[in-house]
């Protein structure tokens, strides 16, 4: 397994690499329609772009174009007319519908088409952005990251840096709620691979805090002296830690490793532990899974039926039926 | 383990290997970290120097048969150079962070799918290991398949069916898994609905089996309501049908329920409220028997905002953070049973190359008395600043906290990091660290690290 491991990531390098070189050694073909000589004559985009109007959406490779009948159009200027076809090379950065917006610009093409490709170009030049924020609230788009549904697929881009973006105050503890309808608008910027950065805690060998010293700016929810103090967050948050880590992450280290100190180092709690434990397991149950979880905990020494004191609190309802057939009654009842 | 490491990695190979197609985009980011530390380990200090790998591999753009592809891999690998761990009974491989493991070599992936995407987007299939976001998923990371389908511009389905994923490939449904909802078996979705950018509603379930026996049964719904560009309100309940079963008060049966008011008026001005319920026995899996125990619950009140006084046309790039939560123990509004956490921060950047700041947070826990009978709060004290210049950068970070009961006999403890990286070019630096100080479990302790990282983009399509 472990030449495997270390194979598999090189020969994965290698695929990609072979990837970037077999493209680069087939340049793309160039445009070749002259547009700025076509337009200065006076040819409405819509003689040869006629499917536009009814277009509500960019497709990849289709240029929207269906070519005029040449003896009424073309052949007002070229004797003989040139042969023609169209390059079809195109792939959409946005979402964009033709059909809804040509009204609101009177089929005026060139309020957004500013520069158009001329015979020889390689690349295609698409409508300024100020083209779009002219109409639309951008700022405050990008200041929630509502990319979609306009922008497909931002991440060809450089991120700029997280203090120009609105991923401010406590961005940190609420980004969950914001993903949690909109995880595609992250997508748009994010791969998995940053996510996991901090979201794969079962299978990560580092804190991100660890791998990732240089980033002091960072907010990473367990920067310094996070052992110390691990306990504390945990009481006033139990939830929070059950969300990214199960009881066996706390098990691995109070229990396997004998963390704790004192004559047993694998039990941390102080002498009148018999006696104070119930409303302190009662406040916080989540800290005793840490060490205390299932199949058969050290609970159900003294709890469990018929003559154990009865744990349950206030407005239990479990049933006898539940008691024989649940198999996390029966641990006790069985 | 093995046969399923090889079946994913030979799956991401595949689909980068020469005939798939070609993929327009690729990232790449390897880094190659030695650690060294201390680690208390079975009784005693014990210095550990692990060598490590991640790499991430994304590639995107890859033409399929109506759609695209997209790969995405992310994987370690590691050994201990200095000691194999001492074994002890119930750790017979000892070290990395406890999980058994079978000598000084040890790995895992974290992410290892492959993404179709059909109908220019509106139709993405997802198979292998993942992380799960939307809905009541919890981010749950799962090995198994999930989509995502746009139904006539107003409507989402995303589902996702898998085993979660455990550490190292060993515990499906084990005690010992790592990963928050343990079972072998987890389906979940989520339905949304989308009205312009006014409102979001969607209905979520959340199930898990271990064995068959259920580990998580939940229905949630969220809802985002923005009546004017500048304000968002966003809502959040998770019920637990299993607790249901078991609780007669609807409070013991909510797992949790958020309220937001977030204010993103500018870019650098933003107000948040926030209030939060939740009742944390019902977030462990339902086969552990400690969930019955409890009906404890927590309830959280706060505000926070960021102010950059370049919201205000002023030249100084200086922002202020500043966050608050109030921590209630059971009882809503009851002094005795309260909390209290703070969060101060400023960060002053008087270049694009250059940034200091200074942190302050306090908190106080419900109940005052912790599960180890010590420490009930803390207060801390940061300084933080980093410098780039020349393909140099450096950083500096120092911390202090002050324990409001001794940890271990000691009421405080000071720590500070420095690293400087240097950008060798072509998308390769080398970053060198080093960490001291002295806390309630290391009188004085030292750790360091070198890594060497590769970040790199190959961008093989033309960019408009």
């Amino acid at each position: 397994m472990k030449t495997r491991l270390l194979i598999a990531p090189l020969l994965l390098a290698a695929a990609c690499l072979n990837q970037g070189k077999r493209a680069e050694e087939s340049p793309p073909q160039p445009y070749k329609f002259p547009h700025p000589t076509h337009i200065e004559a006076g040819v409405a985009c819509l003689e040869c772009h006629s499917p536009i109007p009814s277009s509500t959406r960019l497709q990849p490779n289709l240029i929207e174009v269906k070519l005029p009948a040449k003896s009424e159009v073309c052949g007002a200027c070229h004797d003989p007319i040139p042969a023609y076809t169209p390059v079809q090379r195109f792939e959409p950065a946005v979402n964009f519908n033709h059909a809804a917006h040509l009204p609101r610009v009177n089929s005026d093409c060139t309020k957004c088409h500013v520069k158009y490709t001329d015979n020889g170009d390689l690349a295609k030049p698409v409508p300024p952005m100020k083209a779009c924020t002219s109409c639309h609230q951008h700022s405050q788009d990008f200041a929630v990251g509502r990319c979609q549904p306009c922008h497909l697929d931002l991440k060809r881009y450089p991120l700029k840096p997280i203090a120009e973006y609105t991923h401010a105050a406590n961005f940190l503890s609420t980004h969950g709620q914001w993903a949690r309808d909109s995880i595609a608008a992250c997508a748009t910027c994010h791969d998995q691979t940053m996510c996991s950065q901090c979201h794969t805690a079962t299978t990560r060998p580092l804190p991100p805090d660890v791998q990732f010293p240089e980033k002091v700016a960072a907010q990473f929810i367990h920067r310094g002296d996070w052992l110390s103090r691990h306990a504390m967050e945990q009481q006033s948050d139990p939830a929070s830690c059950l969300k990214c880590h199960g009881p066996g992450y706390c098990q691995s280290c109070h229990s396997f490793q004998n963390i704790a100190e004192g004559p047993n180092p694998m039990n941390p709690h102080p002498g009148n532990w018999a006696v104070a434990h119930g409303p302190i397991a009662r406040g916080n149950i989540a800290s005793c899974a840490a060490c205390h979880s299932q199949p058969r905990p050290v609970c159900v020494d003294c709890h469990a039926a018929p003559n154990g004191v009865n744990p349950h609190p206030p407005g239990w309802k479990g049933s006898q039926a539940d008691m024989t057939t649940k198999s996390v009654c029966v641990v006790c009842h069985g | 383990m093995r046969h399923r490491l090889v079946i994913a990695l030979a799956a991401a190979a595949a689909a980068l290997a020469p005939g798939a197609g070609s993929a327009t985009e690729l990232d790449v980011y390897s880094n190659t970290q030695l650690n060294a530390a201390q680690q208390w380990q079975a009784g005693r200090n014990t210095a550990v120097v692990p060598l490590y790998e991640f790499l991430s591999l994304s590639g995107r753009g890859v033409t399929i048969p109506g759609g695209d592809l997209e790969l995405v891999v992310d994987i370690w690998g590691g050994v201990d150079l200095a000691s194999p761990a001492a074994a002890t009974a119930t750790l017979p491989g000892g070290w990395w962070n406890g999980y058994d493991n079978s000598g000084a070599w040890s790995g895992d992936l974290n992410l290892a799918y492959v993404q179709g995407s059909w109908l220019g987007g509106d139709l993405k299939v997802r198979l292998g290991r993942m992380s799960v976001g939307y809905g009541n998923s919890r981010m749950l990371q799962l090995d198994g398949g999930s989509f995502t389908a746009r139904l006539a511009s107003l409507f989402t389905l995303e589902g996702y069916v898998g085993a979660p994923t455990t550490q190292r490939f060993t515990a499906y449904g084990n005690l010992y898994s790592a990963n928050p909802t343990i079972g072998n078996l987890a389906v979940g979705g989520r339905l949304g609905f989308a009205w312009q950018q006014w409102v979001t509603f969607g209905v979520s379930t959340g199930l898990a089996w271990d064995s068959g026996t259920a580990t998580r049964e939940d229905v949630a719904a969220d809802l985002k309501f923005s009546p004017v560009s500048w304000a968002y309100l966003l809502g959040y309940v998770d019920y637990s049908l299993f607790a249901a079963s078991y609780f007669t008060g609807l409070g013991s049966q909510l797992a949790e329920g958020t309220a937001s008011a977030v204010f993103p008026v500018l870019p650098h001005l933003q107000f948040t409220a926030d209030y939060s319920y939740t009742v944390p026995a019902l977030l462990l899996p339902y086969n552990s028997i400690l969930w019955v125990f409890s009906d404890s619950t927590r309830q959280y009140v706060g505000a926070s905002a960021r102010v950059g006084l370049e919201a205000f046309h002023l030249k100084a790039p200086v922002e202020f953070d500043l966050g608050y939560r109030r921590v209630f123990e059971d009882a809503f509004v009851s002094s005795a049973t309260a909390g209290n956490k703070l969060f101060l921060g400023a960060r002053y950047r008087p270049t694009a190359a250059a940034t200091v700041g200074v942190e302050g947070a306090w908190l106080d826990v419900p109940s005052g008395e912790s599960w180890t009978g010590t420490a009930s709060g803390y207060g801390n004290a940061r300084a933080f600043g980093s410098l780039k210049g020349y393909g140099l950068t450096g950083t500096l970070d120092f911390q202090g906290y002050w324990y409001t009961q001794p940890v271990n006999g000691q009421w405080s403890s000071l720590v500070g990091y420095a690293t400087l990286g240097y950008e060798v070019g072509h998308g390769l630096s080398v970053v060198g660290a080093v960490s001291g100080g002295e806390n309630p479990f290391f009188k004085n302790y030292f750790s360091g690290l070198v890594k060497l990282v590769y970040n790199q983009s190959y961008r093989t399509r033309e960019v408009y």
